[in-house]
């Protein structure tokens, strides 16, 4: 009964007739609908930025040592303003040598720690520069609270310079924030024997809203290990 | 007769070690710091079918890590072949003597001389789809041929192959082993020949080493072929081996010949009697009916503590493996046919000589012919270096705390040896106040075919094998009200003591009566980087320093002795830390003086070092003793190595000791123990007593006061390789006074 029902409906006319404009109007909604989400979607995880704020690089180096050794050196790079505590630190730990599988290695784990008091932390991205030929920076993408840990924050991308000449970590933040914070493992691993200088740039970028705009903060840590 | 009567005494002396046992429990004092620890735990088991061999490497302890706590790292490596099921049969065929080859050459060897010979077509010997496959044979002079392996060194033309020996020559064939002198007459051919046989419906393509009229010492001139049966096809899609044939033309039994053949590690081997050989017969080896391939390999963290847990690395660069599948699928390194090495014993792994390019180097032990090859203790070690150049592996399945899964590779007819590892981290969380354990397991699954027809007859089968780690608290033994409180130490070794600049008093109590002498070895680690000096003292129950050693050289150990002539009760040994750092070993031996006991010396090339008395007291039994000597105190020339006994010491009245049994062995850098034969005993009242020393019987020999028994041990080839030496005493004191 219900199939003869629909069997007997008829398409109105002037759907016929204007069928090619139907599609062509749809044509130009759709996409345009999905683009401009995008682009939204594209404005919300890029906000324009007010102010940048560059730090001064932080720097230290060290001699490359012989043996396994305990560096427990923190590289802080700290900004302070009436809105925003900005601790990012590039912590040294230890340092071993004639690993098995990879060589001579350093642990290096980037930490950051933010406070505003108003406002909300937006995203974040540590990138990794000045890696040489001789050099690997391993950053451990492991499950969260065993090699990585985060507050408030959610890792959007971990590249390190296994897939990419620019490692980065990348993470936005979760819940409009007024604090969060991270700790990341990474192994700078050495495949030369003690014949060449090496140089790690670590560059936080971080975007955070301090009630009125947007602001970036730039703080670069370098950390140099050196022929003995 | 009687140099082949020398053979096998040294053929069964130098077999015993393959029954030695692999470590396969590791305990050691927690370090109150950071500290590269670098120790291995091994083990490996075979079900006759499979064998599966774990390798566990403590590599550093990590102190208070802001994160982490204190953990130890590990690497763990699984690994399993599927070879232990291939056994040969021979059994006699047609013969069809082959008076003409295709693309002949002879091979104008001289006496107990080899040449490589370059085959057409691989072959497949004791392998599967990527291993034991060759496309070489060494062809030597005295009727045997060996596989070729890039990575290892001509064999020697042994005038005689024993088979089974675990000595080079390995992966050996020999129609007719003996010593023959092709430079006094007849010829060796080589070339190519279709072959007919009453058990293959078609002739079969072989390469051919024919022996024709080639004289044996006595001159008696013998004539007979090997057959290597030369498959076109890709071996990938052959699941079994490749047929071998034996043929006698003209040969004589008048004197002892081998003939079999004998696998990459002179584990596996088929023989048959020289004896029943008749002229114009022939023999075929081929391999029994059932293969087994690899399905996964499961590593497995094990341990049920509040105050532990366990973390396997997640990240890509630490999961390293062979023949598995891979993270990235990029195309596995070609590992046909090389066979390099495998696990003697319990062979665990087998692995080609590509996996070991990029810089790495072939430890000399393979090198020197496939023969010191240790047991799962090379398991580490070699992956170390294939690691280098390995790919990625793909975990199919893991729950990052307590397993990770590493599934055969796929695409071919099957993997017979794979691998695969993992770094993970052993977590504490209390104050260095618990005692931890850990047992780490590996699951090898497979399943078996029909070798000649690939179907599968039994599925997910498993084998299984662990070791054990437990890492002891430092917290009982730091003060003398600690010790006072712990349980007295019996006389005997304790290893893995561990002190540092942060852990720097161990402090023992121990019994003594009244008139006992205290012997306390320590021995510091012996690595010049640890830096390791440490001091030794002994004091009363008041507290009272009653002996002390205080040598101030890195890694030298410490010896003291005292007659404990005041009281009976509680003594105490403090060792103190003075520089480096690492784990020490104490040695204690609480006696009565009057009963002496052999003292033990090297001869290091210039002089007599002292190795201390050897404590063998018992009023009846024969006990046994091992005391651990280094490389560097011993003299090795013409491969020989001298040690002296000396019964007491001057001062005492009396002193008598039965000594049953002397063994040497040495040890090589993974660990594997290898045995000195003891040629030579010469003790100095009584002359040679050679006899007397060689078994664990009832037959000993008496050493009285100040007697010695020079002692002379072979040593294993090449001596390069020896890390260090094991002396194993077995006898008793009876305390005569």
């Amino acid at each position: 009964m219900l199939g003869k029902m629909l069997g007997k409906m008829q398409t109105p006319q002037f759907l016929h007739e204007r069928k090619w404009q139907v599609t062509l109007l749809l044509s130009i909604i759709v996409p345009a609908g999905v683009l401009t989400g995008l682009g939204l979607n594209s404005l919300r995880n890029k906000p324009a930025i007010s102010q940048t704020i560059n730090l001064n690089p932080i720097s230290w180096n060290m001699t490359r040592p012989a043996n396994l050794l305990v560096i427990n050196k923190s590289l802080e790079n700290v900004y302070a303003d009436e809105t925003i505590l900005l601790n990012f630190k590039l912590f040294i730990w230890v340092y071993d040598n004639d690993d098995p599988w990879v060589g001579d290695l350093v642990e290096v784990r980037p930490r950051l720690a933010v406070n505003l008091s108003k406002g909300y932390v937006d995203s974040l991205t540590i990138r990794f520069s000045g890696i040489d030929t001789a050099s690997h920076l391993d950053i451990i993408s492991g499950p969260i609270g065993s090699f990585l840990w985060v507050n408030n924050l959610q890792i959007n991308a971990i590249e390190d310079s296994w897939k990419t000449s620019q490692p980065y970590v990348a993470a936005t933040a979760t819940g409009k924030p007024e604090d969060c914070s991270l700790v990341l493992m990474t192994y700078w691993i050495f495949s030369d024997k003690n014949s060449q200088n090496h140089m790690l740039t670590a560059t936080l970028e971080l975007v955070y809203f301090d009630g009125d705009v947007y602001k970036k903060v730039v703080a670069p840590i370098q950390f140099g290990v050196l022929l003995q | 007769m009687k140099e082949k009567t020398l053979a096998i005494i040294i053929i069964t002396l130098i077999s015993l070690p393959l029954i030695t046992h692999s470590v396969f429990a590791l305990t050691l004092e927690r370090p109150a710091e950071l500290f590269k620890i670098d120790q291995r735990c091994d083990n490996a088991t075979t079900n006759n079918e499979v064998t599966v061999g774990v390798g566990t490497h403590i590599l550093r302890y990590v102190e208070a890590d802001p994160d982490l706590s204190d953990f130890v790292e590990l690497r763990i490596v699984g690994s399993a072949n599927s070879r232990q099921i291939l056994s040969y049969w021979v059994h006699e065929d047609a013969y069809n003597w082959h008076e003409q080859l295709y693309e002949p050459h002879e091979l104008y060897l001289g006496d107990s001389e080899v040449c490589k010979i370059n085959l057409e077509y691989p072959v497949r010997f004791y392998g599967g789809p990527g291993s034991g496959e060759y496309d070489a044979i060494w062809v030597c002079s005295n009727g045997w041929v060996s596989f070729y392996d890039a990575n290892q060194s001509q064999p020697l033309p042994s005038s005689i192959i024993f088979i089974p020996y675990e000595y080079q020559a390995n992966a050996v064939v020999a129609p007719f082993s003996r010593d023959l002198k092709p430079n006094w007459g007849g010829s060796i051919m080589c070339g190519y020949v279709f072959h007919p046989s009453d058990y293959l419906l078609n002739d079969c393509w072989c390469l051919c080493v024919s022996w024709e009229n080639v004289p044996d010492k006595y001159g008696i001139p013998q004539s007979f072929q090997v057959l290597i049966e030369q498959q076109s096809q890709p071996l990938q899609t052959l699941p079994r081996q490749s047929y071998i044939w034996f043929q006698y033309k003209d040969i004589t039994l008048n004197t002892d010949t081998t003939v079999g053949i004998e696998d990459q590690q002179g584990a596996k081997h088929t023989v048959y009697d020289y004896k029943n050989l008749q002229n114009q017969t022939a023999l075929m080896f081929q391999v029994a009916s059932t293969t087994a391939y690899i399905k996964s390999i499961t590593l497995k963290l094990i341990e049920n503590e509040d105050s532990a847990d366990t973390d396997i690395m997640p990240h890509e660069e630490w999961m390293r493996g062979y023949n598995v599948e891979l993270e990235y699928q990029t195309p596995q390194p070609d590992l046909t046919k090389r066979f390099v090495m495998a696990m003697a014993g319990t062979p665990s792994l087998c692995i080609s000589a590509y996996a070991l390019i990029a810089g790495v180097t072939v430890p000399p032990l393979v090198a020197a012919g496939g023969l010191l090859l240790s047991t799962a203790l090379l398991t580490v070690n070699l992956v170390d270096m294939a690691a280098t150049s390995m790919e990625i592996a793909k975990l199919i399945d893991s729950d990052w705390n307590t397993y990770a899964t590493a599934q055969a590779r796929s695409g071919d007819q099957g993997v017979t040896d794979a691998w695969f590892g993992i770094r993970a981290w052993w977590k504490f969380s209390d104050q260095n106040n618990v005692d931890h354990s850990l047992k780490i397991e590996v699951e090898l699954k497979y399943y078996k075919v029909l070798s000649y027809y690939g179907d599968i007859i039994a599925d997910n089968l498993s084998c299984t094998t662990s070791v054990n780690l437990k890492m002891i608290t430092d917290d009982h033994n730091n003060s003398f009200d600690e010790a006072r409180d712990s349980a007295a130490l019996e006389p005997g070794e304790y290893t893995m003591l561990y002190l540092g600049s942060s852990d720097q008093n161990d402090t023992f109590r121990i019994h003594a009566e009244v008139g006992q002498r205290i012997t306390v070895i320590m021995r510091p680690p012996d690595d010049p980087n640890l830096c390791a000096d440490f001091d030794l003292f002994l004091y009363d129950k008041d507290e009272i320093l009653r002996a002390n050693s205080t040598t101030r050289e890195v890694g030298v150990p410490e010896v003291i002795w005292y007659d404990a002539s005041e009281y009976t009760g509680d003594w105490f040994i403090k060792v103190h830390w003075h520089a480096g750092q690492g784990f020490y070993s104490l040695s204690i031996e609480i006696c009565f003086p009057g009963g002496g006991c052999p003292t033990l010396f090297a001869w290091n090339g210039s002089d007599y070092v002292d190795y201390g008395v050897i404590n063998i007291h018992d009023v009846e039994n024969d006990v046994v003793r091992e005391v651990p000597i280094s490389t560097e105190d011993v003299g090795i020339a013409s491969y020989k190595a001298k040690f002296r006994l000396r019964e007491g010491w001057e001062g005492l009245n009396y002193s008598h000791s039965l000594i049953d049994q002397v063994k040497l062995y040495a040890v090589n850098s993974y660990g594997k123990r290898h045995l000195c034969p003891l040629i030579k005993a010469e003790h100095s009242e009584r002359g040679n007593v050679l006899l007397q020393l060689i078994f664990s019987d009832n037959y000993r020999i008496d050493m009285y006061l100040m007697q010695t028994i020079d002692l002379t041990f072979i040593m294993p080839y090449p001596t390069e390789t020896i890390q260090n030496f094991t002396f194993i005493i077995e006898g008793h004191n009876p305390l005569k006074n």
